[in-house]
């Protein structure tokens, strides 16, 4: 709840509290606009809650006189003190311009106005008969001016506990609603995973369940809250392997179900785009080149509420290719870091078929299996693999073709703004590609610590959720296959 | 003491609140691959029908396993978060042993696929066999009265009641010490998967 100067912003919703307060001698916008011109004379305050406007007052200067011109609160929100808020700002302002006494009219049998106006300390001097154009009549009523305190009320930021569970990351993080982080605690399986050179589903699932009430509970005490305080619960949805997404929904509907909060049901690629936020604000439209494990999609994005999948990887994703080549060349899980250090060192050599695909659209099996040829060919010919020549051969190749579907995109789809997303959004390449190419637009490259999995980036995506009001209920299912077009 | 009982392991969802020795309130129907959409929205029913607030809970008793994995895990999961987080105590119990409610020379049997079955055989609140996964043809089911998944052996299939059975086991609850450390008795290894 904030008292600011009126705005040309403001007008119409003051307008329309004005029809309803003052159904006779109603001031139409044109009356407010003189009284915002007349910066001399006059001063116009409106009180809003969350940028909705719900009273207003005005007020005139005369040397040691002032006047209130006007004084109105929206009818739903009347009889909490709010026009008292008003008051007392306006009686500070008047003190400010060194006035002595305040004057005022009131109707004659409005007995709300009239106590409160006498518990600021104004007496009747006289009754102006059939003053209203219905026909009332009117107290002029006259005070001191006299200066008061007025509470500075914080209101409480909204707070979101959000919960990430789709792959082989455990994570919980609290942030409030201007995105302080109060706690982000995330667990890997990497060490696990590596040792199959792979997430392995049920070895994932059974982690997670083992981890999770730990990991959301240590981000509760870390944030010092109770869950009692939280605004909303959210958790990851969709995409990711089933038996996970199942853990963190399980999870997050338990505390939604035994502290009677809101649900949402965040997509896990959402998160990887807006966890940005934490850096800038995002420009819309925007362009998302998506990268991962799971996931290769080129994503426009109209609005924090439109997201249209324009280009799709046909096969594998560029992240699982990375695995897979690292596998052939006998190097560990997960490949992207892997390559990108041997591609640091490795030189143009070896030739790679650049995919050919229509559109928008990706394919990254055929590299992976050039390369796979390449490496058995070269073996039967008894010639070394040089792995830095690999792949550096590979990732130029991927990463290129990556790179130039974004720039054809951004062609025709007219953004602002460029991301990546996702745990390729990492590998230092790509990062160099980006920037080499898109130094024409508002380019986010996301910090590496918030590329990996975390559940950060779910509250993050949780608080545009909030905005447009988008909760489910506690029987929704897990979406392994979810698509970024669906809520 | 009001316990909240909560079984997704199997084909049912068994939801029990349990005040001191009486059921106030339950649910048990057969729910399978549902439990997940289901549990939350029944547990909602039961409440309501109880008249509890949810927060009143002091102690929550799930089964443990065996049973399907991603339904072994909901209850799993339900107990550890409120667990640790509102907090309030936990108490396990077997699957098999549930089922075996309190019953004469009872073998228990589900089926674990690839013709095998978990398996655990009990007299009243006596374990003569702890659970475990056997080949369909190392089972020897004579001198026991079947429960659960009989068809295996052309018998009917027969499940108790089992939000009863939960109150008549309570005897056989195991209080879990640290709910950190709580993990599923799966009775087959991860890496076999």
């Amino acid at each position: 709840m904030i008292i600011e100067h009126m705005s040309i912003e403001d007008l119409k919703q003051v307008a329309d509290i004005e029809m309803e307060a003052f159904p006779y001698d109603t001031w139409k916008e044109n009356n407010f606009k003189d009284e915002l011109n007349n910066t001399e004379l006059a001063e116009m305050f409106v009180l809003k809650d969350k940028g909705e406007v719900i009273g207003y007052s005005g007020i005139w200067y005369m040397f040691e006189n002032c006047d209130i011109t006007t004084i109105a609160i929206k009818k739903e929100y009347r009889g909490n003190g709010y026009g008292k808020k008003l008051l007392k700002r306006m009686m500070n302002s008047a003190c400010e311009h060194e006035c002595e006494f305040m004057h005022l009219e009131v109707k004659v049998d409005n007995e709300a106005a009239i106590k409160m106006y006498r518990d600021f300390g104004f007496e009747v001097v006289r009754t102006r008969k059939r003053y209203y154009t219905d026909g009332t009549d009117a107290y002029d009523m006259i005070a001191n001016v006299i200066p008061y305190e007025e509470e500075i009320e914080e209101e409480k930021k909204k707070i979101v506990l959000a919960i990430e569970s789709s792959c082989d990351e455990t994570a919980c993080a609290i942030i409030d609603e201007d995105r302080n982080v109060l706690s982000s605690i995330v667990t890997s399986q990497i060490d696990v995973h590596s040792r199959f050179g792979g997430v392995i589903p049920e070895v994932a699932s059974r982690m997670h369940v083992e981890q999770i009430s730990t990991i959301v509970n240590e981000a509760i005490k870390e944030a010092d809250i109770s869950v009692d305080d939280v605004d909303a619960i959210a958790y990851t949805v969709g995409p990711g392997l089933i038996g996970s997404l199942h853990v963190g929904a399980t999870a997050a509907k338990t505390l939604a179900f035994f502290y009677n909060k809101p649900l949402i049901g965040v997509h896990h690629l959402k998160g990887h785009i807006f966890i940005n936020e934490m850096i800038k604000e995002i420009e819309y439209p925007l362009m998302a080149l998506v990268v991962s494990g799971g996931h290769t999609e080129l994503v426009y994005i109209e609005n924090d509420d439109s997201f249209k999948i324009i280009g799709t990887t046909l096969d594998d994703a560029v992240g699982e290719a990375y695995d897979k080549v690292a596998r052939v060349m006998h190097e560990a899980y997960p490949g992207g870091p892997v390559i990108d250090r041997l591609a640091k060192e490795g030189k143009e050599h070896y030739q790679l078929p650049t995919p050919k695909v229509d559109g928008y659209n990706f394919s990254f099996s055929g590299l992976k299996n050039a390369v796979s040829q390449l490496v058995k060919k070269e073996e039967k010919l008894g010639n070394e693999i040089n792995k830095n020549d690999l792949a550096y051969a590979f990732q130029e190749t991927a990463l290129n073709t990556l790179v130039k579907k974004t720039k054809l995109a951004c062609e025709e789809y007219p953004c602002k703004s460029v991301v990546i997303a996702g745990g390729v959004a990492a590998n230092s390449r790509l990062r160099e590609l980006m920037e080499e190419n898109f130094s024409d637009k508002d380019l986010i490259l996301p910090p590496l610590k918030y590329c990996t999995d975390n559940a950060l980036m779910i509250a993050c995506a949780a608080l545009h959720y909030m905005k447009h009001d988008k909760y489910i209920d506690l029987s929704t299912s897990s979406k392994p296959s979810m698509s970024i077009e669906e809520d | 003491m009001l316990t909240l009982c909560i079984d997704t392991a199997y084909k049912y969802l068994v939801l029990a609140l349990i005040e001191d020795d009486h059921i106030i309130s339950s649910y048990c129907e057969p729910c399978l691959k549902r439990q997940s959409e289901e549990v939350f929205v029944r547990m909602e029913e039961l409440f309501r029908n109880s008249g509890k607030e949810r927060k009143d809970i002091d102690s929550i008793c799930i089964t443990k396993g065996p049973g399907s994995y991603t339904g072994v895990r909901i209850a799993m999961s339900i107990a550890k978060v409120i667990g640790e987080v509102l907090p309030c105590d936990v108490y396990t119990i077997s699957t098999l042993r549930l089922y075996a409610s309190n019953n004469e020379k009872t073998m228990v049997l589900m089926d674990a696929r690839a013709k095998r079955a978990y398996v655990g055989v009990y007299d009243k609140e006596e374990c003569l066999l702890e659970d475990t996964t056997m080949y369909l043809d190392e089972i020897d089911i004579k001198d026991y009265s079947l429960v659960g998944d009989a068809s295996l052996f052309d018998k009917e299939d027969s499940y108790p009641n089992l939000a009863e059975a939960f109150l008549m086991t309570k005897g056989s609850w195991e209080k879990v010490e640290n709910i950190a450390y709580l993990t599923p008795e799966y009775l087959k290894e991860s890496e076999k998967y």
